[in-house]
């Protein structure tokens, strides 16, 4: 759950790029493809006793069962990946397995520098990058990777805290 | 003029073919409902953790009641899909 201030606003959430999501689940096209393929050559092998394609069709089902299951569970430690940025401060939420979440907090006049790297063909023809945001003081440096329009979040983040430095009067 | 020639007796596409090895491969309905069961209580565990991860963490709540259904729908067709196409097959022997 996310808790904010009364008086804070939300202005951005951003999560990781959807290629991530993609990549960390593109095994799952083998529960697609690897069972018809078994299937057919355990035809021409193998002597199973009854209504083959009844088997086939409950082995399948069965196998496309586990592969939904992972999916989600993949999709959901994508998307409980968030990025926020209200007008007083930046969140990161990040869940690492099912029972690990880190949550890191820094409030914008903390911080002193955002990097952005777009590393790759892809990376850069797809814009997405790594965001490091640097703050005064002990707390370490937020990395953020794999997030989209990385440069755009950098100039927003920057803006607010521009607002909020000369509300200071900094 | 003679050649030595060596035949062997092992049929190598004999051995490759299962045929050989299970003729008749029968499952029995004990364990094939076992295995229904531990599936079906893999997905009973896998469900309430996500549940439980929607609902607590999640910001959106369009988000979290679309991938619910779409979740749920698509696990239960997949569910009954193997009950019935094991009863079929069960049936059949």
């Amino acid at each position: 759950m996310l808790d904010l201030d009364p008086s804070e606003k939300l202005v951005l959430k951003v999560r990781r790029h959807k290629l991530v999501l993609f990549f960390q689940s593109f095994f799952l096209t083998l529960f697609v493809i690897v069972p018809p393929l078994l299937f057919w050559v355990s035809q021409q092998n193998l002597a199973i006793r009854g209504n083959n394609l009844a088997l086939f069709a409950s082995l399948y089902s069965a196998i496309l069962l586990i592969g939904w299951i992972t999916f989600f569970i993949i999709w959901t430690n994508y998307y409980l990946d968030v990025l926020i940025v209200t007008d007083k401060k930046v969140i990161f939420m990040e869940q690492k397995g099912f029972f690990k979440r880190e949550i890191a907090t820094l409030r914008l006049d903390r911080i002193q520098d955002i990097t952005v790297t777009v590393t790759g063909i892809i990376a850069t023809f797809l814009d997405y990058g790594t965001l490091r945001i640097q703050s005064a003081g002990e707390t370490p440096e937020f990395v953020i990777a794999s997030i989209p329009k990385p440069i755009k979040v950098k100039a927003i983040i920057y803006e607010l805290q521009g607002k909020i430095l000369s509300g200071h009067g900094f | 003029m003679t050649s030595l020639q060596y035949k062997s007796d092992l049929n190598f596409n004999r051995v490759l073919s299962l045929d050989s090895v299970s003729p008749w491969l029968v499952i029995k309905p004990e364990y094939a409902w076992l295995a229904v069961f531990i599936l079906g209580l893999f997905f009973a565990i896998a469900s309430l953790v996500l549940s439980y991860h929607w609902n607590r963490f999640m910001i959106e709540k369009v988000v979290l009641a679309k991938a619910s259904l779409i979740y749920f729908l698509v696990s239960v067709v997949l569910i009954v899909a193997m009950i019935i196409s094991l009863t079929i097959y069960l049936n059949s022997l």
